[in-house]
């Protein structure tokens, strides 16, 4: 099983779409602390410089230079900044090197960057405000919020950590809990490809869970009983008639032939008698037929199965064929490569030939060719009859291989139709598989001889 | 003259035993027949038959029980095996636990009495015949050579196959079935006239112009060779 698999399945689905969902939520709850705690930070730093301002602003001007001075030896943390500078800009007092232009004296606490007096100063964000005092003079105070800064900064990398590993602890908690059920429908799948090739025998699994998988595989297995019983039926029904007819039939053939040998001087009555028993071992030559296309499907051991090679079995066909196709004046042709052995019925795949070969002789005028033709296919064998006939329409190709379909090229040409559907139930037998295709002319039967699932 | 063959017939279907009985008859066999195993093996054990008819599968003794004993027992009488059962495993077993032949059901009477003929035949003959001979045909079976008045007889394989089986049962009646079986060693239905062309390749060598036929055809059952008609 594939990652594709397994990302297609329901409850991948599932858990990739409430991972997501989650990390959504952690980002936002993270976001909404960090938001939160930034905010009231902020405001408490403000709140401190207001109360500064007010403070100091409270003092005498001569006090509020030395008040400045006491306030920076006590803050140990540096994180305060103090300036008092002259209308004209000079410091009079404090540890910021210049009032900067863009902190109008206004009142207003906005954020800013500072340089501190310090021999190795740096440029720091604050929160600060400026007013003009009495004596003309402004008056700046700043807090350090460089601390606040980084704050945000880890919260920022832990939202974003945070999220992805959510996001891969979600894809492989989802990709383990997918396993399970993608294991039990590649189970179902295995055995649905058996009961496809008719062995009705098998079930699918329940478990003792009741999930809705194991409804589905309930109904389905309700399902298969019900076919496997209809089926029966159909099939017991067409072989019971094809049975119970041929024991009359071959009676009425003992009674004719019977009759036919007291006729002996008569020879008119010995003519119609032997035109009757035709008739009767027609009949009879289909009802065979039939049974033995149930006879190869319902015979599902292959005890005669071995590994065999197709020349032998093919050269034997040609041989058996060839006065037939002499006395017809169509040329049958053999070849053939060397191929690995196949697995198989030698006397089925004979069979199966042989019918193959009477059609496309059948259907052959004289002066034609049938071409058998063995070759590998990626090393395998296929075999490849090929007649310069009359062939067949893209429509017949279907219907001509069910039962008792004849092609509607040719009416005249005797056959009882039941060739191809013996040589398909012995081609599902092996798992081999079958075509029927056009040859221009003619048609081209292959079989290829490894097995298909 | 010619002793009367004794036939044994172990079948429980009435109507397929009268037409075993009534065919056989005809064909000139002293028949007799009982409808259960007990007693087909009872007489089959003590009466002298020239063959035994055996349906497959019988009430308290099946059919394929009873040839084995009969084998265990050094009894060879022939056995022509008779079943519903058309499955080739079937046939294998049949034929493995002693039958010489395995007939299956719905049979053509003229098919079953020519299967009897031939067993009853194949008994008569003792060892392993080198050279065969039916009136100017010779066949040299170490030689693999054919001779027809005195010429030589250009045959394919299958041919000489052919020729062989029917001159091994001359002046029996033989079935395209038989000759399918035998020949080919095939047990389905060919289904087409094609043994019969076998055939008919087989005679015009056979017989050639000028000389007296000896393959003859059997209207609605087969062939013959033999010298006469």
């Amino acid at each position: 099983m594939s990652i594709a698999e397994l990302s297609r399945t329901v409850a991948f689905r599932l858990n990739l779409f409430y991972s997501l969902f989650f990390t959504l939520c952690v980002v936002v709850l993270l976001g909404l602390v960090y938001w939160q705690t930034s905010t009231e930070m902020i405001r408490r730093v403000d709140q401190i410089l207001t109360l500064e301002q007010v403070r100091l602003t409270s003092l005498h001007s001569n006090q509020m230079a030395d008040d400045i001075d006491r306030s920076i030896q006590r803050d140990q943390r540096h994180i305060y900044f103090y300036g008092m500078f002259s209308p004209d800009g000079k410091r009079v007092a404090g540890n910021v090197t210049g009032l900067p232009r863009d902190l109008p004296a206004d009142g207003l606490i906005r954020e800013i960057f500072l340089l501190a007096t310090d021999a190795n100063a740096q440029l720091l964000p604050n929160r600060a405000l400026a007013v003009r005092l009495d004596s003309g003079n402004v008056l700046l105070i700043g807090h350090d919020v460089q601390q606040i800064i980084e704050f945000g900064a880890i919260m920022r990398r832990a939202i974003l950590w945070g999220g992805s590993i959510t996001i891969l602890l979600g894809l492989m908690f989802g990709l383990w809990l997918s396993m399970r059920p993608l294991r039990r429908v590649e189970h179902i799948q295995q055995i649905c490809e058996l009961i496809m090739h008719g062995d009705f025998s098998h079930r699918l699994p329940v478990s003792r869970h009741r999930d809705e998988l194991d409804m589905l595989a309930a109904i389905v297995n309700r399902m298969l009983d019900e076919i496997e019983r209809l089926m029966s039926e159909v099939k017991g029904a067409g072989d019971n008639i094809a049975h119970d007819l041929r024991t009359p039939l071959t009676r009425l053939r003992a009674v004719l032939y019977r009759t036919q040998q007291s006729l002996g001087n008569m020879p008119d009555q010995r003519l119609l008698v032997e035109q009757a028993i035709a008739e009767v071992d027609s009949l009879l030559q289909r009802f065979r037929a039939l049974l033995r296309i149930s006879e190869i499907e319902n015979n599902r051991r292959l005890s005669n199965f071995k590994m065999l090679q197709a020349k032998d079995i093919l050269e034997q066909a040609v041989t058996f064929f060839a006065p037939l196709a002499e006395d017809k004046g169509v040329c049958l042709v053999f070849t053939a490569e060397e191929t690995e052995p196949i697995y198989a019925d030698g006397e089925l795949l004979f069979e199966a030939v042989t019918n193959l070969l009477d059609n496309a002789l059948k259907f052959t005028p004289v002066g034609g060719q049938v071409e058998v033709l063995l070759s590998t296919e990626n090393k395998k064998a296929r075999i490849d009859i090929t007649d310069s006939g009359i062939g067949i329409t893209e429509n017949e190709r279907t219907a001509v291989l069910n039962r008792f379909y004849r092609g509607s090229n040719e009416p005249r040409i005797s056959g009882y139709g039941l060739g191809l559907s013996i040589v398909m139930a012995i081609i599902r037998l092996h798992n081999f598989r079958f075509e029927l295709n056009a040859a221009n002319p003619g048609a081209r039967a292959t079989i290829f001889c490894w097995p298909h699932s | 003259m010619v002793r009367v063959a004794k036939i044994l017939t172990i079948e429980d279907d009435e109507t397929t035993a009268q037409e075993i009985v009534t065919e056989l008859s005809s064909h000139g066999f002293e028949v007799e027949w009982v409808n259960n195993g007990k007693d087909g093996l009872e007489r089959a054990l003590n009466g002298h038959y020239d063959l035994i008819t055996l349906d497959r599968m019988l009430p308290f003794l099946d059919g394929l029980a009873i040839v084995t004993l009969l084998r265990e027992k050094n009894i060879d009488t022939p056995v022509l095996m008779i079943s519903a059962l058309s499955d080739v495993d079937e046939r294998i077993d049949g034929l493995r636990a002693g039958g010489d032949d395995y007939l299956v059901k719905p049979f053509a009477s003229e098919e079953m009495a020519a299967r009897v003929e031939v067993l009853l035949r194949r008994k008569q003959r003792h060892g392993q015949q080198t050279q065969l001979r039916v009136a100017d045909l010779e066949l040299d079976l170490v030689a693999r050579q054919a001779l027809r008045a005195g010429n030589v007889l250009d045959l394919l394989p299958t041919e000489f196959r052919l020729l062989e089986y029917m001159m091994r049962n001359s002046g029996q009646i033989i079935t395209r079935t038989m000759l399918f079986e035998s020949v080919w060693g095939y047990h389905f239905d060919p289904g087409t006239n094609i043994i019969d062309v076998h055939i008919g390749r087989l005679r015009r060598k056979v017989d050639a112009e000028g000389l007296s036929p000896l393959i003859h055809t059997v209207r609605g059952s087969g062939y013959t060779l033999s010298e006469h008609r």
